[in-house]
């Protein structure tokens, strides 16, 4: 029979899990994929009521937001450039 | 002009970029359809550019603000800083994880993923299924690091490490000893075949060489019985060869 105690063992792996394929994920850059499952993640965080981790992985979040915004930024700047008066 | 202050939030620089995208899109418009003169063409990509390098700085601020680190944060990544001292690592600041490479021979490596986001707490071990599938066991229950940990005292984290590698490393060495074990068992009867071949042949001399190296074999294996019993061929056979 599981107990409270197995399930909050089973969640929190699922965290640990969630957040190590998003930093990988991050780290090759593929932003969408880790914005992705950083948001599962902190959906297990707050089933935990962690709110240290909740917090944590919202600054990430943010954090590949913004990186998102520059890749957009460097689009619109590569476009630009291109461009010349003939 | 947007105000600087609401400008800098997340929604605030989404807002900003979405402006320059659509400010891009019809000036390509303009620019395509010939409607607008050069001059006016430079100073309006000038301009765009400008406002581009200034948002920019604006996100890698707001990001520089999001990377402030507390007291916990601060501890975790000195305990990484001196991981990567004595390991090859890979470390994620943000999430505290980090991927240490370990070599256990020249060609067995593995890569660990360790969580250490709860720091003074044991970190999380992702052991590599190879590992699980070669080890007897749970190789980190004992691991007398993690089993003599405390939360008020934590020992350093690469001590946990150090340890793990200890252990990989013997495990490994144990293995390859067993696999060179197998090899010399096959080289041996090898052996064993061709000096028969060679003593029904009457060629002694070789028979006599084959039989050294067999006993060879036999005395780095340990093996005291068929070392006898081959020294005692070797000594038949030169005794023929005498003849």
């Amino acid at each position: 029979m599981r107990s409270s105690n197995d399930d909050i063992d089973s969640q929190l792996f699922e965290l640990r899990a969630l957040r190590n394929r998003a930093r990988k994920r991050r780290a090759n850059n593929e932003l969408k994929q880790a914005h992705q499952l950083y948001t599962q993640a902190i959906v297990v965080a707050k089933e935990l009521k962690s709110k240290e981790d909740v917090e944590k992985l919202e600054k990430i979040v943010n954090k590949i937001d913004l990186d998102i915004l520059l890749d957009r930024l460097e689009k619109i700047q590569l476009n630009l450039t291109e461009m010349e008066w003939s | 002009m947007v105000n600087n202050e609401k400008r800098v939030t997340k929604t605030g620089l989404t807002k900003a970029v979405e402006r320059l995208e659509n400010a891009l899109k019809s000036f390509k418009e303009d620019f395509d359809s010939k409607n607008i003169t050069q001059d006016d063409f430079e100073s309006k990509k000038v301009n765009l550019l400008e406002e581009i390098k200034k948002t920019k700085g604006e996100i890698l601020e707001l990001k520089d603000q999001l990377s402030v680190r507390n007291e916990r944060e601060k501890l975790i990544l000195e305990q990484l800083n001196l991981l990567s001292k004595h390991f090859q690592t890979d470390v994620d600041e943000d999430t505290g994880i980090a991927t240490i490479y370990f070599s256990v021979s020249l060609d067995t490596h593995f890569d660990i993923d360790v969580d250490c986001s709860r720091y003074p707490e044991p970190p999380y071990i992702f052991i590599p299924q190879t590992i699980i599938d070669f080890f007897d066991g749970d190789i980190v229950s004992e691991l007398k690091t993690l089993k003599k940990w405390s939360i008020k005292k934590p020992p350093p984290l690469v001590d946990i490490f150090k340890e793990l590698e200890r252990k990989l490393v013997e495990i490994f060495q144990f293995e390859n000893e067993v696999i060179d074990d197998r090899d010399k068992m096959a080289r041996r009867r090898k052996l064993i075949g061709l000096a028969r071949n060679a003593e029904n042949e009457g060629d002694f001399e070789e028979a006599f060489s084959l039989y050294e190296s067999i006993v060879e074999i036999s005395q780095e294996l340990k093996d005291k019985k068929n070392y006898l019993k081959y020294k005692k061929k070797m000594q038949e056979v030169e005794a023929h060869a005498e003849q």
